[in-house]
């Protein structure tokens, strides 16, 4: 029962008690009902359970039984076709995550039977070894959503909005926890970490990118999940773990927000804020650097670090940007530039004190990893903010006389961020679900 | 509704000349398709209304063969979801923060610029792009030329492209909602039609070249179509006819009377109704049905350049009128600013890269703490809510401009109003207009329970507004010389019904000294009539709980969890017609749309004709909505509100994606008990007048003649000279009961 232990089960408590007792109301007089209690209960129950597992054995069977509760929630209405076809499409995902992390417990097993934590600590990095981290590299980025394994999550949006919430906040929290719980043994490959930053950058670009071309409230926040994932991952990769964790539980919690109220989005204002002043642009990066300042100092991290703790200061100076930004846009009056200097230095000091906070919970064994800053990691950075700069200048999509390559772009990335046929009701008729 | 009767319009469509044989083709095709209402205003209307010109029996057999299929062939699916991937994402202007390129080309010019670049049309490669390129631009020659190429036969090319509409209702119905109601919509050309055809054709022939195969697959469809037994719905409509008969024929005309307290003119929703009952039994209360607009149509600008078209669907746009929010107290503003700033600020943050993962890091905490407080108190979480984002309706305290209208135009509007409530004599010191809206959270087809006859808005504001007119001294000059001499000491006060609740506000700004304590009074027996309307309610759906009635239908309708809270119309059964002494001593239990009429003062029938050409037809688009989704959920319903997904802000799918899905979800229909559930059956209209004036009004109305005679809704009369009622029979001849 370490401090990563009340994490989880902080976060399983409070998306359990309020999604509860959502569900209980939301689905009175369903069938469903029954089916989201026992396997929402259990998939949250299960998730705490498996960050306390510290056998091997232990850890594999709650992941398995953690799934099949997932199964249980998405299993609602065998008559609705594309809902049937969803739960045997998880279902095949959740197997192939079962049997990457069987497999690689088999072999480290052999290496240290028992305690997670001995193996961790005492595994030495032989090529059996980097063959089990990889598969449970595999489970864990099949269990994230991470980009190519990532067409279960958007099966998940065929069920009942409260199991949505609890499918995927406990398959994607396990993926976390099971990263988070090898985190000794990746620091030491280097070349897997690597792996972990390069696909976690790719996947929170691209579903980034999807979520904003959906055209629908379940979809969008499906890839924003999937974008949070990635994000993490890339955390993990730069093996800045307690990072990871904390942006877990705050990901969970807003996601349930999210999925929760989505039936009241009805009409989504776009952004006002396509292409902002440049003077507003610059004030805004300079807050943003005082606000990263702010966050360096409050949560230990030294300011402009030649460590991977610099992404951190790097994302606050891109946060706290964009929220001066929105600031002043909102804002009339004179006093506004004070205002959004005050709002965006407070908001580096309490992402800094929550960071601060998560690495004082978390134990030693999976505290901050950061290794030398190098050309990839940059590379990596650039990948990911030059969207955001992209952003500003979105509107000369509705401009009638783009070039053929941008609207090839957009067609391919459009497509490819279609869910999987087997899982849309073309037809009105296949929903032939007559009762609530 | 009379008042705005000179502004009466039919369906856009239907007023363009028919120049070709395509054009007569498309829009042949396009005649069995009703259209459907976003979610920004609902408006209820039967499903199956492009099928009312054949007898009830035939068009549910025919509509069964069109819509209700089991399966489709396995290619047609394909085609669905590239058709419906593109017209989400040609229609998106408000969810999606990278819209589709070329949507100002309009959706034909838009298609034929991106599907050559769409891989996922173009599984066979370069041969097809090169076809694709080659599409005229105009729609209807596109058309042609893939019918062609599809090898259609000319017999049947119009069956075929009615097929092709019919494959995906949803879709197809909210287009012709774009062309026949939204004609200021940017995005709906009046081609949008033969451009919504041509795109589906082409999607159909890069997908299924041998897509004429569907008339085979039709036709045999039809043969194996069984014919829908109506027995059930039958017997329903005898009981529901005896028995209501049964209970009006007891009913006697009042003595003499000394003047009520006040009257009280409400919708003619059935959600009324059982206030009105408990209203009425608290002492000398007199209240009127009529239509929730009261006869004003009006267009409603917001102060953020929001347009809501206040007026029932028959109706054209009316005056303008522009709101802006007022504020009781300095703070009150500035959280409503806060919240502002807030929800931009959010949006902005949330909606871009890198921002969101900045942004969860930030507001976690609140998020996790802010769901507590919605799920255990509901109330006290929509209080805040409603703080930070005030509703554009009362209670919030709003500032309406006067619409720009002459003496003579509001002598005419409050002539219409009062001749058509028959309230023309004897009235009280307070009158109060009383419009209606409803409140629920999460809920993204919300404006379906709002008042129809606003448009699916609050009715409030035009009560207000004839209010206005009403105290007008010039206006009561007018009418005194139309022999409607309205006292002096008589004032007009506007009010709204909060149908989930059934809480009523009354505006008690600029009410007079003298009638303080009138409204004190009404205020006190309005919330008793609440409590008796809350408890009446909750015992038809067995509800016991601790808490009160009010404090449960509060708590409900605050809920984010809730999915029953307002019962909306769900169990609507008849429309009368008549005086209220008629039906006073009856419990209607909220099942019927009660419009005054006094036969008294309509010596011609004329303002009989004029209620039942408006309230009729509103009543039976209901009657209809809720009809076809009890008997056919998945067909035309929109399923459960546990799996909906709320699309571009205008619709709603199941899960991942699916056809837009028109109709009441599952939880309108079926609400726990069978006593709380939708009955199927048919409106019934009674009518108290002379039967022929009745017969006059329905033989002189197209649309109400077709009603009757393909038997989609029956009538019966109670002619206040014989004391005997009559039910028209579908070849117009009445035959005693």
């Amino acid at each position: 029962m370490d401090g990563l232990f009340w994490m989880v089960l902080g976060l399983a408590s409070i998306i359990g008690l309020v999604t509860l007792l959502f569900g209980i109301q939301h689905l009175a007089g369903k069938a469903a009902r029954v089916r989201f209690v026992v396997g929402g209960a259990g998939a949250l129950a299960t998730l705490a359970l498996l960050s306390a597992a510290d056998s091997l054995l232990i850890f594999a069977l709650t992941w398995i039984a953690l799934n099949l509760c997932t199964y249980i929630l998405m299993n609602h209405a065998p008559r609705w076709r594309a809902a049937r076809t969803s739960a045997s499409l998880l279902g095949r995902y959740l197997a192939a995550s079962s049997l990457f992390l069987a497999v690689g417990f088999l072999i480290l097993n052999h290496v240290d039977d028992g305690s997670l934590k001995d193996v961790v600590q005492n595994a030495s990095l032989d090529p059996p070894v980097v063959v089990a981290l990889l598969c449970i590299f595999m489970a864990a980025g099949i269990q994230m959503a991470l980009w190519p394994a990532h067409r279960w999550l958007m099966a998940t949006l065929n069920a009942p909005t409260p199991s949505m919430v609890i499918m995927q906040i406990s398959i994607l929290g396990a993926g976390v926890i099971l990263l988070v719980r090898f985190a000794p043994l990746y620091v030491e490959a280097v070349y897997i970490l690597w792996c972990l930053f390069t696909v976690g950058v790719l996947t929170s670009t691209l579903a980034t990118l999807w979520s904003l071309i959906q055209n629908d409230v379940r979809c969008m926040l499906a890839y924003a999940a999937m974008a949070q994932m990635g994000f993490v991952t890339v955390l993990c990769g730069l093996g800045l773990f307690p990072a990871a964790m904390f942006h877990l539980c705050a990901f969970g919690l807003w996601q349930m927000y999210r999925l929760l109220s989505a039936n009241a989005s009805r009409r989504h204002a776009s952004s006002p804020d396509a292409l902002p002043k440049f003077g507003h642009i610059l004030s805004g990066l300079f807050f943003g650097g005082v606000a990263a300042y702010i966050f360096s100092s409050l949560a230990g991290y030294a300011w402009w670090a030649d460590d991977t703790t610099r992404f951190l200061s790097i994302v606050t100076i891109v946060g706290s940007t964009q929220l001066a930004i929105a600031v002043t846009n909102a804002l009339t009056f004179w006093g506004k530039f004070p205002l959004a200097w005050i709002i965006s230095a407070t908001s580096g000091a309490v992402y800094g004190l929550f960071l601060k906070l998560a690495t004082r919970v978390m134990p030693e064994l999976y505290s901050d990893y950061p290794s030398p800053l190098c050309l990839w990691h940059m590379l990596g950075v650039i990948v990911m903010l030059t969207p955001w700069l992209l952003m500003f200048f979105r509107r000369a999509l509705q401009n009638n006389a783009l070039p053929d390559w941008v609207l090839k772009a957009y067609v391919f990335m459009w497509n490819a961020g279609q869910p999987s046929a087997s899982v849309i009701t073309p037809h009105r008729n296949q929903y032939n679900l007559k009762n609530p | 509704m009379t008042a705005a009767t000179p502004h009466k319009s039919t369906p856009l469509s239907s007023n363009r000349p028919q120049t070709n044989p395509i054009e007569a083709m498309v829009q042949d095709s396009w005649s069995k398709i009703a259209p459907a209402w976003p979610l920004q205003n609902l408006i209820l209307n039967s499903p199956l209304k492009g099928f009312e010109t054949k007898p009830f029996e035939t068009a549910l057999f025919e509509a069964c063969a069109f819509f209700e299929l089991k399966e489709l062939p396995p290619p047609l699916e394909s085609i669905n979801r590239q058709t419906i991937k593109y017209l989400t994402a040609f229609f998106d202007t408000t969810q999606t923060m990278l819209p589709l390129p070329m949507q100002a080309l309009g959706l034909w010019k838009a298609f034929l610029k991106l599907a050559p670049m769409d891989q996922s049309l173009l599984a066979s490669g370069a041969q097809r792009c090169a076809w694709l390129k080659t599409l005229p631009q105009d729609p209807k020659k596109a058309i042609l030329k893939i019918l062609a190429l599809l090898t259609v036969p000319a017999p049947h090319q119009e069956l075929f492209l009615r097929l092709m509409l019919t494959t995906l209702p949803g879709w197809t119905s909210h287009i012709q909602y774009r062309v026949d109601h939204a004609p200021e919509d940017k995005t709906s050309p009046p081609a949008l039609q033969s451009a919504y055809l041509a795109v589906r054709l082409a999607i159909t022939y890069l997908l299924w070249p041998k897509a004429g195969d569907l008339i085979t697959w039709h036709k045999t469809n039809l043969q194996k179509t069984p014919k829908k037994s109506l027995k059930t719905m039958v017997s329903n409509e005898n009981a529901y006819r005896d028995s209501l008969i049964q209970d009006i024929a007891r009913a006697d005309p009042p003595q003499q009377s000394s003047p009520p307290k006040a009257q009280l003119a409400f919708c003619i929703d059935v959600r009324s109704e059982p206030l009105r009952r408990h209203l009425e039994a608290l002492g000398s209360y007199e209240t009127f049905g009529c239509a929730g607009f009261f006869g004003i149509p009006l267009t409603i600008k917001h102060e953020d350049g929001q347009v809501d078209p206040s007026h029932p669907a028959l109706f054209k746009a009316g005056e303008t009128v522009h709101l802006r929010l007022m504020h009781e107290t300095y703070l009150d503003q500035n959280l409503a600013r806060l919240g502002q700033i807030c929800r931009h600020v959010y949006t902005s943050m949330s909606q871009t890269f890198m921002g969101p993962f900045f942004l969860s890091g930030l507001i976690a905490p609140l998020c996790g703490l802010w769901s507590l407080v919605r799920t255990v108190c509901p109330r006290g979480a929509h209080a805040l809510a409603i703080k930070m984002n005030p509703p554009r309706h009362p209670p919030q305290k709003i500032l309406l401009s006067k619409p720009s209208l002459s003496l003579a135009q509001k002598t005419h509007y409050a002539e219409k109003f009062f001749r058509i409530m028959g309230l023309t004599k004897k009235f009280a010191p307070l009158v109060v207009l009383c419009g209606h809206g409803s409140q629920s959270v999460n809920n993204p087809q919300k404006t379906s329970l709002d008042c129809g006859a606003c448009g699916g808005h609050h009715g409030g504001s035009h009560a207000r507004i004839l209010c206005d007119i009403l105290n007008d001294h010039a206006v009561r000059a007018q009418l005194a010389k139309q022999s409607i001499t309205i006292p002096a000491d008589t004032f007009f006060v506007a009010a709204e019904h909060n149908t989930a609740t059934d809480a009523v506000w009354i505006d008690t700004h600029h009410v007079p000294a003298s009638h303080h304590q009138a409204i004190k009074n009404l205020e006190k027996d309005l919330h008793t009539a609440q409590l008796h309307t809350a408890t009446e309610r909750q015992r038809r759906g067995k509800a016991n709980t601790g808490l009160s009635s009010i404090r449960r239908a509060q708590a409900k309708s605050a809920q984010w969890a809730d999915v029953h809270g307002d019962a909306g119309l769900v169990r609507n059964a008849s429309l009368i017609v008549g005086p209220r002494w008629l039906t006073q001593s009856i419990s209607l239990k909220g099942r019927a749309f009660l419009h005054s009429y006094d036969p008294t003062i309509d010596q011609d029938g004329a303002i009989l004709a004029t209620i039942l050409s408006s309230a009729m037809v509103v009543a039976q688009w209901i009657n209809g909505h809720y009809l076809f989704s009890s008997l056919s959920p998945s067909t035309y319903g929109s399923g459960s509100r546990s799996t909906q997904n709320v699309m571009a802000g205008f619709g709603v799918m199941q899960g991942v994606s699916s056809d837009l899905m028109t109709g009441l979800s599952l939880e309108s229909i079926h609400r726990g008990s069978k006593r709380e559930s939708h009955e199927t059956i048919r409106l019934l209209t009674m009518v108290y007048a002379p039967k022929e004036h009745v017969l006059k009004a329905i033989t002189h109305n197209d649309t109400l003649r077709t009603l009757i005679t393909h038997q989609w809704t029956h009538l019966i009369c109670m002619d206040p000279r014989l004391k005997r009622f009559y039910t028209l029979k579908a070849d117009l001849t009445w035959m005693p009961l």
